[in-house]
């Protein structure tokens, strides 16, 4: 027999400052949220001060959260994003040309390439591209943000957003190309 | 979400990973961090033991006060004395046939209540409760006449007291001498529910509503949280054994026949007072995927009612009568005459105070909607009933028609009932496997024979159930 407390009232007794609930939140959220800050902030020490900022910063602004606009997954997570960028400075200095984006052609397949390749393997790739491509891919393809929210949050235009994550795709493309090439 | 993003395994990869972490460590350099913990709760488990403490002083000042207005109310003798006041003076008339063959006001009113256990009244309480009958009445006139208190010979087909207005001539006229509604009488007399009762049936709701607001312990609030959120709210077929009890509410309508004369001796939809009810119950249940279930089990349920009705009657009577005169000042004297017709009105007075105790088997079927930390479900099925038990006392004065001595635990059922229920439950989770609820049911038995079968019963029952609910299921 189970009956689920919900997240309505999990949020409740965070917002009283109900320690155990509190402390399930953490228990429950904390060791995925420590694997998005990572994508951001490759530091292992870096990433759990940046989760313990988030969480302060989740804790005191939990009355923010309206579930009409999206899961609490989501909500914890851009609040994660938003520490990990804000802590190492990453906002408000990308500058791309949009006529770049001309020359950058679309990549059809590479979420079939992607889907084959184990989570480590695919980090690995995604660490290995440039600051702003990594941090719009992530932000985009990974977490699931919008081109307007991930603009809000690293500071960039939306059509500079775009160009990033064009750019990026194109060079895991050709990371896989080139990781194939050299296991023939 | 972008709107350019395809199904993707490998997004789903990355977003399930979970880092490897202390979680304990974590939270020991985080917890300093946050604003401090509120106390509000505390104030509530300091709550629960003072509101227990004032609920058993009540408990207690009532019992006290309803000993004292039953003493208050005996010493009524004025208008409604003992009858030890008759029958010291003057013997009840034994053998006049009447009583051991016809129903006494007091049976037939008894009787027609369903379940007031009619037959333990005794027939020499039929004389004596005339005698007080019709002191009462005499208590009203004051014009220097002598009134009459009569029992009816063989032939007659009532008991009934005669108030007589002419000393001369005591056959001339006569009628019922029922104090009914004149001043004085017996609907001008309050005769109070208990005052325990009363306090029992206002102390149910905010008994539950305490509960409530003091629940959750908080080594065990966590566990709840978790184990809510980590688990899919039903999956699979759920078997369970859940065991229920608490206070309740309850109306009983009731229509009663006599088996033996087709004579219908209570009206439908008489109903009663709402009173309180406790009930217990030990079910077994087995809920499908979508949320249907089959549950059967026993119950045990402790119905407290009061029945406050009154019908009157008039009939004609030819036969010898027996009686006492009785004046105004007190005195009486014996009286008898060998034949005469004499028109009698009969009151039935109905008022007691009882105990129900039924023993039943629900088996039925409904369907279960779960949503968050609430549930509802409805359904209905059969409802056997195996015992009926029945205490009670009468609630008018001693003495008076209809009056009878408090009985305790008698069984009044001749067999085993079939009836049948619908109910409907919403409640709310506590603690894992813990819920409070409330459940209205309704349940009818459409002929139930009791009292060794001489009265045939048709009646509905509704019923406001709330409680604690435990269960444990493979869940």
């Amino acid at each position: 027999m189970v009956y689920p407390m919900t997240e309505k009232e999990l949020i409740r007794a965070c917002q009283n400052n109900q320690r155990e609930a509190q402390f399930t939140l953490v228990r429950l959220f904390a060791p995925r949220l420590l694997a998005v800050c990572r994508r951001y902030v490759p530091d292992g020490l870096d990433a759990e001060d940046t989760l313990q900022d988030a969480f302060v910063q989740i804790f005191s602004h939990l009355d923010q959260y309206d579930p009409a606009r999206g899961t609490l997954w989501k909500w914890l997570c851009r609040v994660a994003v938003n520490a990990a960028l804000k802590k190492h400075r990453l906002t408000g200095r990308w500058h791309l040309d949009r006529a770049a984006l001309e020359d950058v052609p679309e990549i059809a397949d590479l979420d079939h390439e992607l889907n084959r390749l184990e989570a480590r393997a695919i980090e690995d790739l995604i660490r290995a591209l440039p600051d702003g491509q990594r941090q719009v891919f992530n932000l985009v393809a990974v977490e699931g943000f919008s081109h307007q929210e991930c603009g809000e949050l690293l500071g960039m235009a939306t059509g500079t957003s775009r160009a990033y994550l064009a750019r990026a795709r194109q060079q895991l493309q050709q990371q896989i190309i080139h990781m194939e090439t050299q296991r023939l | 979400m972008n709107q350019d993003q395809q199904p993707q395994d490998w997004r789903k990869k990355l977003t399930d990973q979970q880092a490897p972490m202390d979680v304990d460590r974590f939270w020991a350099q985080l917890e300093p961090q946050l604003p401090p913990q509120r106390k509000r709760r505390a104030f509530w488990w300091w709550m629960l033991p003072v509101g227990l403490l004032v609920a058993g002083g009540l408990f207690w000042w009532s019992g006290q006060q309803t000993e004292l207005a039953d003493e208050s109310h005996v010493g009524h003798g004025a208008f409604i004395p003992s009858h030890s006041a008759i029958t010291d003076e003057q013997p009840p008339v034994e053998g006049s046939g009447v009583s051991s063959e016809i129903p006494t006001t007091s049976e037939v009113a008894g009787s027609g209540s369903a379940d007031q256990g009619s037959p333990r009244r005794s027939s020499s309480h039929s004389l004596q409760r005339s005698g007080s009958g019709a002191q009462l009445s005499s208590g009203q006139e004051n014009d220097g006449h002598l009134h009459t208190v009569s029992t009816m010979g063989p032939e007659s087909h009532s008991h009934d007291h005669v108030e007589e207005n002419n000393r001369d001539n005591p056959l001339e006229t006569r009628r019922q001498s029922f104090p009914t509604d004149e001043p004085n009488g017996l609907s001008e007399t309050v005769i109070p529910m208990p005052a325990r009762q009363e306090i029992q049936q206002v102390m149910t709701l905010p008994a539950v509503l305490i509960g409530e607001l003091a629940y959750r312990p908080p080594a065990l609030q966590e566990a709840v949280i978790e184990r809510s959120l980590a688990a899919p709210v039903r999956s699979g077929w759920e078997w369970a054994l859940v065991a229920s009890g608490g206070p309740g509410m309850g109306i009983r309508s009731l229509q009663a026949e006599r088996v033996e004369d087709a004579d219908w001796i209570a009206d439908r939809k008489r109903t009663e007072r709402l009173l309180e009810s406790w009930q217990v119950r030990l079910m077994g249940e087995v809920v499908t995927p979508q949320g249907v279930y089959l549950e059967a089990g026993l119950q045990w349920t402790r119905q407290n009612e009061r029945l406050d009705w009154s019908k009157d009657s008039t009939s004609w009577t030819w036969g010898p009568a027996t009686g006492f005169l009785v004046d105004d000042q007190g005195g009486s004297q014996p009286w008898q005459d060998s034949a005469a017709w004499s028109s009698y009105s009969l009151r039935r007075e109905v008022r007691h105070y009882n105990r129900i105790s039924t023993i039943e088997v629900p088996i039925g079927l409904g369907y279960e909607h779960r949503l968050g930390v609430w549930s509802i479900r409805a359904g209905g099925g059969l409802m056997i009933n195996l015992r009926q038990s029945f205490s009670g006392r009468s609630l008018l004065p001693q003495g008076w028609p209809g009056y009878w001595e408090q009985e305790e635990d008698l069984a009044l059922r001749s067999r085993i009932g079939l009836g049948y229920y619908g109910q409907i439950r919403v409640g709310r989770r506590l603690l894992p496997g813990l819920e409070m609820f409330v459940q209205p049911t309704w349940s009818a038995y459409p002929g139930d024979r009791q009292e060794g079968d001489q009265f045939r019963l048709k009646y509905d029952h509704i019923h406001l159930q709330t409680g604690i609910r435990w269960r444990l299921s493979n869940h």
